[in-house]
């Protein structure tokens, strides 16, 4: 059939030809390059931060192969420059003829010129993974701080399942076209058409549909894994197996229409081509059509479930029984359930959700009498033998086999891999698989529901209208000799035989959820305060528990030191255990619901990615000991460090601090009702507030739509810049996150309470976050560590097992002794907040203290101008001491609604900069109090003030009218040449719009990035605002583009203008010039103002003194400057005579 | 197939051929040639090309049939083309590849598996066109004579039972075309060597066999000889002068005697003009025109122009 001589031979030949083309190396040097650099720079991040934040761990070389996807991407574009001109070169080159008169087919010429274009391209592909392997491999042998071999499946999966059916298809569809399409030009048009218009889909099309289009496999991609390494995902070895046979019979096609004269039978040629290319179309489809299968019978169990979920829920009090695990094969489970009918009804029909994978093979009573049961779309439904009065007792006993579908988990979820676009699969770098029940590792997470679950699953995330189940679990669990198991609490051993071991799990307390993680781990525990503490590390990832080895007694201290204090303070730890054990990356590390939140925190166990502190880099971190002697405690300090970096610094929902403060709260009792949305996310922030001074952030939406480099390196730059300022790593990700002018947009429209997270998903994670974490850090702050804890244990003790309410919280804080009403207001209900302007501010210094010490008085006037509560602090800056002690602040200070205070503090060095550091209010964020310097000369004879002192709350008359860049008078035009509207609604750049502007991130404020050409909105607490701080500004132009302030002035006569300057060092690196302002009064006459802002002063400075009509008066502000900014931050008209 | 069968032939029957735009190329073809040299002659557009590369598989006849070695170009064109080696009129070859990597390439693709074997030939070809010093040379870089040696050299690599070679001189420099006719003349006794060519020195003394097409159609099939037969008595020697047009003959060229000029000349009506005297030993290129003369062609239109 084919002459393999001649093809290779022809290969050959074109191979010769491909490599010495230019071009050819053009496009090699280009993907290669980019190959390198990328990889460079994820091994220069993972190195340097991933002993850090396990964040970092995104970042792992070792396990992004995907970054070699460049090298196809660009290559992809290359074939088409390399492959369309085959058949035009041998015309061209005047080859043609010899070449046709050969006797070989075209078969052979087709497969043979093919083979020539594919093996320059794929060749470089395998050299780049193995100089890759063999530099990582060299790197780490020799100790350098980066560099790592690749995970050798996800390689080797790369070079040939990837790479292979990748270029196959792309060569194969050039020559076909350009076959068809003599022209070689056209021919490029059109496959450069083509290829865009395949991207287009894979980008905007859901993933199931995407899926039809992805020649390149991108979204068959399985995230690398030492643990559970896989060549494929289930349907991409079959997609590529497809894509790779759809390229063979394009070929074949190819062949069948080639010009040059063949034996073989033209039409015999097209059909077996048209036949090949139609297997591989029909095993796409029919990845698609299983896809779009799955995703209807997840439709099909939504409504199943939905059309049940009025029938009563039992509640479950126990479940307790045994779980054969047999790994990769079988799933037995024989369990007791013991469950109450609830208060408000019987209970006929017992509902539970059990996984329709399994097959559930007998239900019987407590007394063994078989019960009738039907156990279809998860919905597991036991007609008992009597109706269960309402808040009765009873027990029954369920068998099943059977490996859970692994489609039946977060049947309503945000973010379906399936249904998502591709952008939003980025998602999948924090695992896909809902389980995981492999010959090597087990994984059963609760959402899978592999132990029955009270009810369906509608709703099961929603406290609004479902209080969360908590119930008593005792299981005896039956894992292959050599496996350790995690699951909830502590794990006591009930045998040991050769071929299998028993586990059992019996934790003292309630749980709400049961995971149960098996594998053969390396295991590394110590107890305190009577909890077992367990590290669960896989065999293959032991490095970093003997490098941190030494770290270990710091960890316990710390450990031991937390429980007692919590103990201490009624919040005791209520498990008997808890696990921290690796799982595999592929393993969905979030959940379902519009909250995606992380599931890596289970009741008595903790996920730990394998991406993150198990591949951490400690081993080049600490490969000198001696760099550290000089710091107390040595290299086991730096190391506890660092762990307790990496885990308070994970993004990815592995924050072991947020996580394991669950279990003294959130995992013991939940709010229920209209609240629980916001009062769980509070009492769990302030939960992990008490237990470990933590707070956390994590959004699954952060990864989606291809946020995450920028949404990183936000955070990065926010912490960079403000790190001085006590900004850490947790504060600068919130910050980064809910300080967005959108995410504000929507606290002060709807109230939590009102807030439906269905609308946006993403920004309700903002918004609850924002209010939330205000609330617990104003309680945590306000009240004391203490009280805050004691209020969360009345709620603990009250409500354990059970659900709670707003009033709830408002008696425990009663209990307490403190009025939280009183304290927050309504938070919840409502959508108003304070909003604080500092009206009188002083600094001077008294005479020193006895022992001669200096010291300075500063005092502050301050009002809460809205009819809310609220909490602020003050923080003096100093600029000549080290960070940390640059910044003091004070304790939190509450205002009630129209109340005023007047502030003063002692201070023994004389302050740079003060700021107001508000918890939640309209000002959005902390702001700069402009003070004059203090004369450290002038000795006033003051007494000291101290404290805070109510004063009558009063909004003081000023003449003066200031037209700030966020007022009503405030406009701006975009180009007046071009369209010569006045859009104040409109930016002209993709971004979020802080009222009509285009809001600028505060890096945007770099010295090398220019400003924006379009009139933008900075917030900066060092710019002009009421309650916020913000700024207009343009970068210098032409003098089309203006801001304009407009006013109403009261009467005729001498007014003073005057513009507000903000501090230039906002606007580093920027050239101040002359601003051009115009001013049009009610008469329609124009007068000329000219500003020479590199000589103007931080403040008000004044422009002139204008005698003008009553009326309307606007004055235009240009972009025209000699400078490059022009900075529109307010202006203010004062009569003169006021002056 | 047995590639090593010696009395090998070509059959050509009643092949006519008519292209897309409704040209006659070829009309009823009809020739059987066997081992040797054969000339095809005929000026320019007379459908010599077009012949060939039916001949040669490469263009499928309106009607007609051509076998090559019994096996029809049409439906048996692989076992065709292995007897096959063929020189295109324009031959060229991929710019990027040196001259052994080329004929290696066209080796391999004409059947020659054996690499070592191969590997011989390709030096021994590139030895007997003289291009041994320039095979590591990428073609791109070769002058014109030497591409069209390498032409040969493909041609001739897998040591064909039929050779078609269509203008080969062409780009030659007189050296080199000596070269080729003498091997061409040692090729030719023992394969089938088709030449096209509207110069007919190029048949050289190997040739002995012949077809005169024109418009599409044989007009003369035997021995060179034979056509040198014809034309005595057409052709004529007479003193000149530098401006000896006449209707009735075509001037086919001039001498310098040194006391005057001495043009030889065939006529075009088979009279010999006053004061003119047949020339009794006319060569094949004068035969050849004085041949064509006969058809009406004259000597441009018969490609032979430069002769003059």
């Amino acid at each position: 059939m084919i002459n393999l001589k001649s093809v290779f031979s022809i290969a050959r030949a074109e191979t010769r030809v491909t490599r010495r083309l230019v071009r050819y190396w053009v496009f090699i040097g280009i993907s290669s390059l980019i190959v390198f650099l990328a990889f460079l720079f994820c091994a220069g991040i993972h190195s340097g931060f991933s002993t850090q934040s396990a964040t970092a761990g995104l970042l792992s070389p070792r396990f992004l192969v995907s970054i070699m996807g460049i090298y196809l991407s660009v290559y992809t574009v290359g074939v088409i420059f390399l492959a369309f001109d085959v058949r035009a070169r041998d015309q061209r080159e005047r080859m043609q003829e010899v070449l046709d008169s050969r006797p070989y087919s075209n078969l052979d010429l087709v497969f043979g010129r093919f083979l020539g274009t594919l093996i320059p391209a794929w060749v470089p592909i395998v050299i780049i993974g193995i100089l890759l392997q063999v530099l990582g491999f060299i790197l780490k042998s020799r100790g350098f701080p980066i560099g790592e071999p690749l995970e050798p499946y996800s390689l080797i999966s790369y070079i040939f399942f990837m790479s292979i059916p990748t270029l196959s298809f792309a060569i194969s569809v050039v020559f076909l076209v350009t076959l068809l399409v003599k022209n070689r030009l056209i021919s490029a048009v059109i496959l450069v058409l083509l290829l865009t218009g395949s991207y287009v889909a894979i980008y905007t099309l859901p993933i199931y549909q995407a899926q039809i289009f992805d020649f390149t496999g991108s979204l068959f991609i399985n995230f690398p894994s030492d643990i559970t390494p896989a060549f494929s995902t289930e349907n991409g070895g079959f997609q590529r197996a497809a894509i790779f046979l759809a390229a063979i019979g394009i070929l074949i096609i190819s062949a069948a229409i080639h010009p040059r004269l063949d034996d073989r039978s033209g039409s015999g040629l097209l059909s077996t081509g048209a036949v090949i290319t139609a297997a591989g179309a029909v095993i796409v489809f029919f990845i698609f059509w299983n896809t779009s299968s799955d995703i209807k019978m997840n439709e099909v169990w939504l409504s199943a479930h939905k059309g049940m979920s009025e029938a009563p829920v039992p509640d479950i009090r126990k479940i307790s029984g045994q779980v054969n695990i047999s790994p990769g094969k079988s799933l037995d489970i024989d369990i007791n359930v013991l469950f109450k009918a609830p208060e408000s009804s019987p209970v006929k029909n017992a509902l539970f959700t059990l996984n329709p994978g399994q097959e559930v093979t007998s239900v019987s009573d407590a007394s063994g009498t078989p019960l009738n049961f039907t156990h279809e779309n998860g919905l597991l439904d036991v007609a008992l033998l009597y109706p269960l009065a309402p808040g009765d007792e009873t027990d029954i006993k369920i068998s099943a086999k059977g490996i859970p579908d692994k489609n039946f988990a977060y049947l309503k979820s945000a973010l379906d891999f399936r249904t998502a676009k591709s952008n939003s699969a980025n998602a999948a770098i924090l695992g896909h698989k809902n389980f995981v029940y492999e010959s090597r590792f087990v994984a059963l997470m609760p959402a899978v529901r592999w132990l029955p679950a009270s009810g369906t699953e509608t709703d099961r995330d929603n406290q609004r209208v479902r209080p969360v189940d908590f119930f008593d679990i005792d299981l005896a669990v039956r894992i292959p000799e050599g496996w350790l198991a995690a699951g909830p609490g502590k794990r006591q051993t009930i045998e040991e035989s050769k071929d299998y071991s028993v586990f059992r799990f019996a934790p003292p307390s309630v749980v709400s959820e049961v995971a149960l993680i098996a594998s053969e781990f390396e295991s590394r525990s110590f107890e305190a305060e009577d909890v077992v503490f367990e590290l669960l590390i896989h065999k293959v990832h032991t490095r970093n528990l003997d490098i941190l080895s030494d770290a270990g007694d710091k960890v316990k201290e710390y450990i031991k030191g937390r429980l007692a204090e919590a103990k201490k303070e009624g919040l005791a730890y209520p498990y008997d255990g808890l696990t921290m054990v690796e799982v595999p990356s592929t393993l969905r590390g979030f959940g379902g619901g519009w909250r995606l939140n992380t599931v890596q925190t289970l009741p008595g166990v903790m996920l730990l990615r394998e991406i993150s502190l198990p591949t951490a880099r400690f081993d080049t971190a600490f490969k000198n000991p001696e760099r550290f002697k000089d710091i107390d405690g040595g290299a086991p300090q730096v190391k506890f460090w660092r762990i307790w970096n990496i885990f308070k610094n994970d993004f990815t929902g592995g924050n072991a601090f947020t996580g394991a403060s669950k279990n003294f709260f959130g995992f013991q009792t939940s709010a229920a009702g209209p609240d629980s949305l916001a009062l769980n996310f509070m009492t769990d922030a302030l939960t992990s507030l008490v237990i470990s001074d933590t707070k956390g952030y994590f959004s699954a939406y952060l990864y989606c739509d291809q946020n995450e480099g920028s949404a990183i390196g936000t955070i990065i730059e926010n912490y960079r810049q403000l790190r001085g300022l006590g900004e850490t790593v947790e504060s600068a990700t919130i910050r980064g996150m809910t300080s967005r002018p959108s995410v504000w947009e929507k606290v002060l429209k709807m109230s939590l309470e009102d807030m439906d997270p269905w609308d946006d998903p993403a920004d309700s994670i903002n918004v609850l976050t924002l209010k939330g974490y205000a609330i617990s850090d104003s309680l945590f702050a306000y009240l004391g560590r203490e009280k805050a804890a004691e209020i969360l244990s009345i709620i603990r003790k009250n409500h354990q097992g059970g659900s709670y309410n707003a009033d709830d919280v408002i008696a425990a804080g009663n209990e307490a002794g403190v009025d939280l009403k009183e304290a927050l207001g309504d938070w919840m209900g409502s959508t108003g907040l304070p909003g604080f302007v500092v009206s009188d501010k002083e600094g001077y210094r008294i005479p020193d203290d006895e022992d001669g010490n200096p010291r300075y008085q500063v005092l502050f006037t301050i009002r809460n101008d809205e009819p809310v509560p609220g909490l602020f602090n003050l923080s003096f800056f100093f600029s000549n001491e080290r960070y940390p002690n640059r910044l003091i602040g004070s304790k939190p200070i509450r205002l009630a609604g129209h109340q005023a205070i007047r502030y003063g503090h002692i201070l023994s060095k004389s302050p740079d900069m003060c700021f107001l550091s508000p918890y939640l209010s309209l000002n959005r964020k902390v702001f700069k109090i402009p003070m004059d310097s203090i004369d450290h000369e002038k000795i006033i004879n003051k007494e000291p003030v101290e404290g805070t002192e109510i004063i009558p709350w009063e909004i003081p008359a000023v003449r003066s009218i200031v037209v700030d860049d966020l007022g009503d008078g405030f406009d701006v035009v975009l180009d007046e040449k071009k369209d010569g509207l006045r859009l104040k609604s409109q930016g002209s750049m993709e971004g979020d719009l802080d009222h009509g502007l285009i809001s600028l991130p505060y890096d945007t404020m770099q010295p090398i990035i220019s400003a924006p050409k379009q009139w933008a909105r900075l917030s900066n607490s060092m710019t002009w605002g009421k309650y916020r701080h913000t700024t207009a500004l343009i970068r210098g132009g032409d003098g089309n583009k203006k801001a304009l302030f407009t006013a109403e002035l009261p009467e005729s006569g001498s007014w003073d203008l005057e513009l507000y300057l903000p501090m230039k060092g906002v606007f580093p690196g920027k050239k101040w010039g002359t601003w051009h302002l115009k001013v049009t009064d009610s008469n329609g006459d124009n007068y000329k103002v000219d500003f020479d802002s590199k000589a103007g002063n931080e403040g008000w400075n004044l422009l002139d003194k204008l005698n003008l009509p009553e009326g309307r008066v606007t004055v235009e502000l240009s972009n025209e400057t000699d400078g490059n900014i022009v900075v529109a931050d307010a202006i203010q008209w004062t009569p003169s005579a006021g002056k | 197939m047995n590639r090593s069968m010696k009395n090998i032939s070509i059959n050509i029957d009643g092949v006519r051929h008519v292209y897309k735009g409704g040209t006659t190329a070829i009309n009823n073809v009809n020739l059987n040639i066997s081992t040797g040299l054969f000339g095809l002659l005929g000026p320019n557009g007379a459908g010599k090309s077009t012949l060939m590369r039916i001949i040669c598989s490469l263009l499928v006849p309106t009607s007609g049939r051509v076998t090559v070695g019994g096996f029809d170009v049409v439906k048996e064109r692989r076992q065709v083309r292995e007897f096959l080696g063929y020189l295109p009129q324009e031959f060229n070859a991929w710019q990027l590849q040196r001259v052994e990597e080329v004929l290696d390439t066209l080796a391999t693709l004409s059947g020659m598996g054996n690499k070592s074997e191969r590997k011989q030939r390709v030096f021994d070809i590139l030895e007997s066109v003289g291009l041994t010093e320039v095979a590591h040379r990428k073609v791109k870089k070769l002058s014109g004579g030497m591409v069209r040696r390498l032409g040969v050299a493909q041609a001739l690599i897998h040591e064909p039972k039929v050779l078609v070679v269509d203008e080969p001189t062409v780009g030659l420099d007189p050296e080199e075309r000596i070269h080729f006719r003498q091997l061409m003349t040692k090729l030719g006794q023992d394969r089938i060597i088709i030449l096209s060519t509207h110069i007919v020195s190029d048949l050289g003394p190997g040739c002995h066999d012949l077809a005169l097409i024109n418009r599409g159609k044989v007009e003369f099939r035997g021995s060179p000889e034979e056509l040198i037969n014809k034309a005595k008595g057409i052709v004529f020697e007479m003193p000149g002068t530098g401006s000896d047009y006449n209707e009735s003959f075509e001037i086919v060229s001039r001498e310098d005697t040194g006391g005057g000029m001495k043009i030889r000349a065939v006529s075009k009506d088979g009279k010999i003009p006053e004061g003119a005297k047949a020339v009794d030993n006319p060569n094949l290129e004068e035969a050849y025109l004085a041949f064509m003369a006969t058809l009406g062609k004259s000597i441009k239109s018969a490609g032979m122009e430069t002769m003059i």
